[in-house]
């Protein structure tokens, strides 16, 4: 063995001077450097910005707005983040969304209590998402196509069974809640839904045991199936959980809207995967957290408020958005390769 | 100057050190051999010569002129061919296809014109001694050992002037014709770099060669001066002998097994019989691919079972089996979760109350998982992918016993472990069965078979060839076994 | 030695292809068979032209597909290519080829960008291109802002020509199969599918992987403006977002073509099959009298069906020879698991 005045470590290897190490200021940089944390740090930043849109803006309204509309797309994404999260894509959102609002307007209206409304109209969506479970997992079928079909299916049977009634009204509680004018202890009632939503949803994603099956099989289904976590199970609660949150979004855009047709799910597939990749979440599946895709879906919002008062066009809007898109997906990939060095 | 010079190549992946400033030096025409273990740094060392990874430090000069890294065409050009371990062809291609990617022959139209690439194919397979490969099946379609060979030719097709070789014999069932061809190689003018760490061969075919352990140069060799044990010796750092826990001290079978099979069958496995005892660790020892692989994942029920009957007796175990697989990064671990997730996800009910994970029971169960297997505490909260190769593995044992199965299945355990941790590693197993358990174990070192299991079962072709326990658990029987012959044949330079 | 036991095989039988040409011809005979006014060569002429942009689309998606990829930006493309040759012929009604030219170099830069974004990057392709069919739609809607416009009779009837009752449009798709045909045949084509089969092992091999990849999404990107141009002529109108129902139905039409999600197999010829699949059902439906709005289910169970022949086809198989057990080498590389 050669000469060695350096000291060795446990396999005899010699121990060179690590030339990065965990110094504070570089701790500092890495906790920056993640896509959660700058998704959020963007949006906070969007409201002093907003300046240049309107000189009423940043305003306390603002704030209000944006979260009473972000609350349908923190729902909606919530689901489909899940189901990314696995590396599948859930594309049955705007029939699912649909079903729910048509569902709990339709019964409403024909005398069930609201109540009894809206849970049948969960459980509706929840077989909904059911079958897509089942078809994924058992069937093995590609998500994306699978979703794209039954929600096909979905869409035309409620075309078939709403004939001539599409539009349904709202009842009149689920309005109230709903539309933004109502209070509780001085906070506007949806964004007390949007706080409750997003706890009990952080709490299903990041600290349930489905949770981290889910993460587990999003990671590696080969992985899963050594250890022991049960793939086809997980994958089929995952998307039963995307179906519920899917209707819900609809049964609060009912309310919301004071009223609802058939096309009320429509626009928020996009904007459903755009929030959970502005997340960071990986399109792949396998790493993202619920708190991203919150800050994601709440950047979003905020962005179409203040490109509507500043009178982008919509053609404006979407370039922005496929924009923001991209840059997400760059930061991200350069923070993943500066991650894997520093280690 | 030496033909081929390869001076100070270094290369980290994460906290893995797999080269530290190798150098090596070969003349025109020589064969060199690259002995090391699995996870000694050998196959690194291949990839930089191929252009496919970039060393951090070294240079390679190959004739005079300097290899410009992480390039692989600029490799070939060079005159680089490296025949890699047969999964390295696209598996939708002909075998004509394979072999003529340098120069498949198209039609005026562009279009790659079939009939000519067929028999431009038998050219060369003829050329090559191995007419009888079928030149228009599917990469897919034919057998492993046939893959190794078109893979052997493919590389030495390309190998102008070097020619690297990682594990060939690792899926043929004999050595003539690699030799032969060799042979024929480099009275062109090529030299061979031979990477294998199966003593007899190097002995056989080098001239000299060099022992790679943990990343670094340990010593070079001329073939024949260096005895076996000695050579044994440089590979593994230390004395063979001491390196094994003691084993179970009688063959008691008075108790019931714990597994029981009947007559198994479940891919290339035909009609397998054998039974496991409580406190019994068993080998199988095997060449590349005669049906290990089925009969292991089939019994820790990933692969399909199309006949026989598995019965295990699980008493006071928490699960049937638990396996740990032959790819750790690819079957057994969640890379980009933290090394706490991947040892607490199997057991999550253990977590958990009311299907929410209660993050101090985690801790506090990964925390004695890791002291389980001691793996530091600072592991913990890195991604499991940052972790070097002994920890890693470190990791999936630590998650695997955790589930407390009756048999524990564990399909080349210490692959790409540096030894310390293969001692522990060793520890871990003999504890687990003197616990009262069944341990079944591959291994593709022989030596380690020997050392680590009570009975050994040799494999091949699918069914069991032999059974050895006591003084027959000896590494020249086992060989015998595993590659199904009658008798042994002399060999050069025997211990 | 041993001797590989697979007998010589000359010519592989395309079985996908001919199962998406049998569902296509079951699905048309049977209008014919239901609708006496369909047997004409002009309800023919029309259907074909009603089918090229959907066949063209998808010999684009599914040259991706085969790769291994995922090309969401068809619909992009498309509205693109669409509101740009309304806008500008409506401009420019004698630069009807110039313009053409301009729209297919546009679809060939959109395609080159994806690809380097994806190879070069190394980013997520249905991400990527997610972003670009957003940025495009944007870039339409500035143009376009609602749908409308009206597209001069000299543009349209370049695409809608006519040659004996035949339409000159199914001849350009013939061309264009050829030309996948052939591309199949060379190297790059023979590359395309290695990379979807095992991506590694053709780099490690190598194959030209990533001019290749870059490559597939650029011949697709041409293949989506020229898409976007008969849906020109057959509309005579401009539709920012006329590109959205092509994202059902260009993968529903590959699905059909039985071309694997996963990569590695498949024909873009049997895409377009799946295409004329996919545009005969509607006319099936209203020959059979069913109601319009069942045409969404229809069209998903048919997907759905689609997606489980290949599922049933591997248990008939295993049923007649239950002593073959199905031989999976489940080995993967060891060793170049390092290899990023």
């Amino acid at each position: 063995m050669s000469n060695n005045t350096l000291p060795t470590d446990q396999t005899g290897s010699t121990i060179l001077p690590d030339p990065r190490q965990e110094t504070v200021p570089r701790r500092i940089g890495a906790f920056f450097a993640q896509p959660v944390v700058i998704v959020w740090m963007i949006f906070v930043l969007m409201f002093p910005l907003s300046r240049i849109v309107s000189p009423n803006f940043p305003s306390l309204g603002q704030l209000e707005s944006t979260l009473i509309l972000g609350l349908f797309l923190v729902v909606v994404a919530f689901g489909q983040g899940f189901v990314i999260l696995t590396g599948g894509f859930d594309l049955s959102v705007p029939q699912t969304v649909a079903l729910g609002a048509f569902l709990t307007g339709y019964l409403a209206n024909t005398g069930w209590p609201v109540l009894g409304a809206i849970a049948a109209a969960t459980i509706g969506c929840a077989v909904m998402g059911l079958i897509n479970g089942l078809l994924v997992a058992h069937a093995k079928f590609p998500p994306f196509i699978v979703t794209l079909a039954t929600g096909s299916i979905l869409g035309s049977v409620l075309l078939g069974v709403s004939r001539g009634t599409p539009a349904q009204p709202s009842p009149a509680a689920l309005s109230s809640l709903f539309s933004g004018k109502e209070s509780f202890l001085g906070v506007p009632t949806p964004i007390w839904a949007l706080v409750i939503f997003a706890l009990i949803a952080y709490l299903i994603q990041m600290r349930s045991t489905i949770g981290r099956r889910t993460y587990a099989v999003g990671n590696s289904e080969i992985a899963s199936r050594v250890a022991g976590v049960p793939v086809s199970s997980t994958l089929i609660i995952v998307y039963t959980f995307a179906g519920i949150s899917s209707g819900l979004a609809g049964i609060m855009l009912l309310g919301y809207s004071s009223g609802a047709d058939l096309n009320i799910g429509a626009s928020w597939l996009l904007p459903s995967i755009t929030a959970v990749v502005v997340g960071g979440s990986a399109i792949r599946g396998g790493a993202g957290s619920y708190v991203g895709t919150i800050g994601g879906a709440l950047l979003l919002t905020v962005l179409s408020i203040d490109l509507s008062a500043a009178g982008a066009s919509e053609g404006v809007k979407q370039i922005l958005y496929g924009v923001i898109i991209l840059i997400a997906l760059i930061a991200a990939r350069l923070g993943k390769d500066t991650g894997a060095a520093r280690t | 100057m030496a033909f081929i010079e390869i001076k100070n190549v270094s290369k980290h992946f994460g906290a893995t050190r797999a080269l530290q400033r190798v150098s090596l030096a070969l003349d025109r025409g020589e064969i060199h051999g690259l002995l090391g273990e699995n996870g000694a740094g050998k196959s690194t060392l291949m990839k930089v010569l191929s252009g496919v990874i970039t060393p951090d430090e070294g240079k390679v000069v190959i004739d005079g002129e300097v290899l410009q890294h992480g390039d692989p065409t600029a490799a070939r050009e060079a005159g680089v061919g490296i025949a890699f371990q047969e999964l390295s062809s696209p598996p939708n291609i002909s075998v004509a296809m394979k072999l003529c990617l340098r120069d498949t022959p198209k039609n005026v139209l562009g279009m790659i014109a079939q009939k000519r690439l067929m028999s431009h194919a038998r050219t060369i397979l003829d050329e090559y001694d191995a007419p009888y490969i079928p030149v228009d099946a599917l990469i897919s379609e034919v057998d492993l050992a046939t893959k190794q060979q078109i893979e052997i030719i493919a590389g030495m097709r390309d190998a102008k002037r070097l020619l690297v070789l990682d594990e060939p014999t690792a899926a043929l069932p004999d050595t003539n014709w690699l030799f032969a061809r060799m042979r024929h190689l480099v009275t062109q003018g090529t030299s061979i770099i031979y990477i294998s760490h199966k003593l007899q061969e190097i002995e056989e075919i080098c001239s000299q060669g060099t022992v790679i352990r943990n990343g670094r140069n340990v010593g070079n060799f001329k073939a024949g001066k260096e005895s076996e044990k000695e050579l044994v010796e440089l590979m593994i750092g230390r004395s063979f002998d001491h390196t094994f826990p003691k084993k179970r001290d009688a063959d008691v079978r008075a108790v019931e097994p714990i597994v029981m099979v009947n007559r198994l069958s479940a891919g290339k496995v035909e009609d397998v019989s054998f039974s496991i005892y409580p406190g019994e660790v068993v080998g199988v020892a095997a060449l590349e691919g005669q049906g290990q692989h089925d009969l292991f994942y089939a019994l820790a029920g990933i692969t399909p079972r199309t006949g026989g009957q598995v019965q295990i007796t699980r008493g006071n175990a928490r699960r049937d089996t638990a396996l740990v697989p032959e790819e750790r990064k690819a079957e057994a671990l969640f890379l980009q979760l933290s090394s706490l997730f991947n040892l607490t996800v199997s057991t999550l009910s253990d977590l958990s109350r009311v299907g929410l994970v209660s993050k101090k029971r985690e801790r506090a169960l990964g925390t004695a998982r890791a002291d389980g297997v001691n793996l530091p505490h600072t592991m913990l909260d890195k991604p499991v992918s940052a972790l070097s190769g002994g920890n890693q593995q470190k990791v999936v044992f630590g998650r695997a016993l955790s589930q407390d199965p009756a048999c524990l299945i564990l399909f080349d355990p210490t692959r790409g472990v540096d030894v310390p941790t293969k001692v522990e590693l060793y520890d871990l197993i003999r504890s687990y069965a003197q616990s009262g358990r069944a341990v079944l174990m591959y291994s593709t070192e022989i030596p380690e078979l020997v050392g680590v299991c009570d009975r050994v079962l040799s494999m091949h072709s699918g069914q069991f060839t032999g059974e050895f326990t006591g003084s027959l658990v000896s590494e020249s029987s086992i060989l015998t076994g595993a590659l199904n012959l009658q008798s042994l044949s002399a060999r050069r330079g025997t211990v | 030695m041993t001797i590989s036991t697979i007998s010589a095989r000359r010519r592989r039988i395309p079985g996908d292809l001919v199962t998406a040409v049998v569902i296509f011809v079951v699905i048309y005979s049977l209008i014919l068979a239901i609708a006496p006014f369909e047997r004409n060569l002009y309800s023919f002429s029309n259907f074909v032209l009603l089918l090229m942009p959907l066949a063209v689309a998808v010999i684009g998606t599914s040259t991706v597909l085969i790769t291994g990829g995922f090309d969401l930006s068809v619909a992009g493309t498309l509205g693109l290519s669409n509101v740009l040759a309304t806008v500008l012929t409506s401009a420019y009604p004698d630069m009807g080829v110039p313009i053409t030219i301009g729209i297919l170099g546009m679809g060939l830069v959109v395609g080159l960008l994806n690809g380097v974004l994806i190879v070069l990057l190394g980013l997520q392709a249905i991400a990527v291109t997610l972003a670009s069919y957003i940025c495009m739609t944007g870039v339409a809607l500035i143009l376009l802002s609602a749908p409308g416009g009206s597209v001069p009779i000299e543009f349209t009837s370049m695409f809608k020509l006519s040659i004996g009752g035949f339409p000159a449009a199914l001849g350009a798709l013939i061309v264009l199969c050829l030309l996948w045909a052939y591309l199949s045949r060379t190297r790059f084509g023979v590359t395309l599918f290695s990379i979807g089969s095992d991506r590694q092992a053709a780099v490690i091999s190598g194959m030209p992987v990533r001019a290749t990849e870059v490559g597939a999404y650029a011949f697709a990107g041409v293949m989506y403006a020229i898409a976007g141009l008969f849906l020109t002529a057959v509309t005579a109108s401009g539709d920012p977002n006329a590109g959205f129902p092509f994202l059902l139905t260009s993968f529903a039409a590959v699905a059909l073509g039985m071309v694997s999600f996963r990569g590695g197999k498949g024909s873009a010829v049997a895409a377009v099959f799946g295409a004329g699949s996919l545009i005969a059902l509607p006319k099936l439906l209203f020959g059979l009298q069913i109601q319009d709005f069942w045409s969404g289910a229809i069209l998903g169970i048919t997907i759905l069906l689609a997606l489980s022949l290949p599922l049933l086809s591997r248990v008939a198989k295993r049923r007649r020879r239950p002593a073959v057990a199905a031989v999976t080498d489940t080995r993967s590389r060891k060793d170049l698991a390092d290899v990023e």
